[in-house]
């Protein structure tokens, strides 16, 4: 009896040194990437939207930061069920000269009285390579582009990069891990339902690119 | 007769370089206002040009940060 106490016991002792170790084996392994995630655009000029029509006599670009919205992502497995949603305020974009501003947003072009805003829903991505902290990737999104409410789907380049919290981050008065995308693309004003005079050919061309760098942080 | 032929094409000569000062002038100053006007209308805003600038550094401090190696990518 005394035998077999003796044999329970140690079994019981070896039993519980190998629960120890195997549980403090798992809290020191390295946690998987996170969960799917919702990220929102900062607002604090941190994301910006640029418009650039390049035309023979003239070259105009247009600046924004008024730039919202929100973007789901499973880090994960980033081309699962990612979306994102963006809309820009065209009331806010400047070229650096009022009147010129002011002409842009008249019902000639994008009339903003009754289309303020536009917006960018994204609907799928495809990523060539892994998205991990600390590393570029590139991708294709696509989506559908609104401008003066018609819709037009685009396919798009698209950067991505992850950042974790950090003091960096800090400095940059951000509280969360950081997701940035940043993507460059042609748009013809004319698929848009914008006409430009014949006579401003010259200076206004149909050809517009646009810069979009987004910047969100993790809810 | 012959002593006015001169006096008279002096005259016209007169009248017509006035003319040729007077076109020359409004020329000129017609289309130094057009230009001057349409310089006034479309001249910059010093405040929209200052935000745009603070829009781009900002844009490039944010790429100068993530180009640049985090702990977790040196993992």
């Amino acid at each position: 009896m005394n035998t077999t106490t003796t044999r329970n016991k140690n079994l019981f002792r070896i039993f519980s040194i190998f629960s120890v170790a195997l549980t403090a084996l798992l809290a020191t392994a390295p946690t998987a990437a996170a969960a799917p995630g919702a990220f929102t655009i900062h607002s604090k000029g941190s994301s910006r939207v640029t418009f650039e029509s390049d035309a023979p006599i003239e070259n105009i670009v247009g600046v924004t930061t008024a730039v919202t919205g929100t973007l789901r992502v499973d880090l994960a497995a980033p081309e699962r069920g990612a979306s994102a949603e963006v809309t820009v305020d065209l009331t806010k974009v400047k070229t650096g000269i009022d009147k010129r501003d002011e002409h842009m947003r008249s019902a000639d072009f994008l009339d903003t009285k009754r289309f303020p805003t536009t917006t960018f829903k994204l609907t799928k991505i495809e990523l060539a390579g892994p998205l991990t902290a600390g590393a570029r990737v590139e991708a294709t999104g696509h989506g559908e582009l609104t401008i003066k409410g018609k819709s037009v789907k685009v396919k798009v380049p698209v950067q991505l990069a992850y950042r974790k919290l950090d003091d960096a981050l800090r400095r940059l008065k951000f509280t969360g891990d950081v997701l940035r995308a940043t993507t460059r693309f042609d748009i013809q004003l004319s698929d848009y339902g914008i006409k430009v005079p014949g006579m401003l050919g010259q200076k206004v061309s149909n050809t517009v690119t646009i810069s979009v760098a987004l910047t969100a942080v993790a809810n | 007769m012959r002593h006015r032929e001169p006096t008279q094409r002096k005259s016209r000569r007169s009248w017509k370089r006035l003319l040729l000062i007077a076109a020359a002038v409004l020329g000129v100053g017609g289309s130094l206002s057009v230009y001057l006007t349409y310089r006034l209308m479309f001249r910059k805003n010093p405040e929209a040009v200052r935000e745009i600038q603070a829009a781009n550094q900002r844009q490039s401090e944010l790429d100068d940060l993530f180009a640049a190696p985090t702990p977790d990518a040196a993992r």
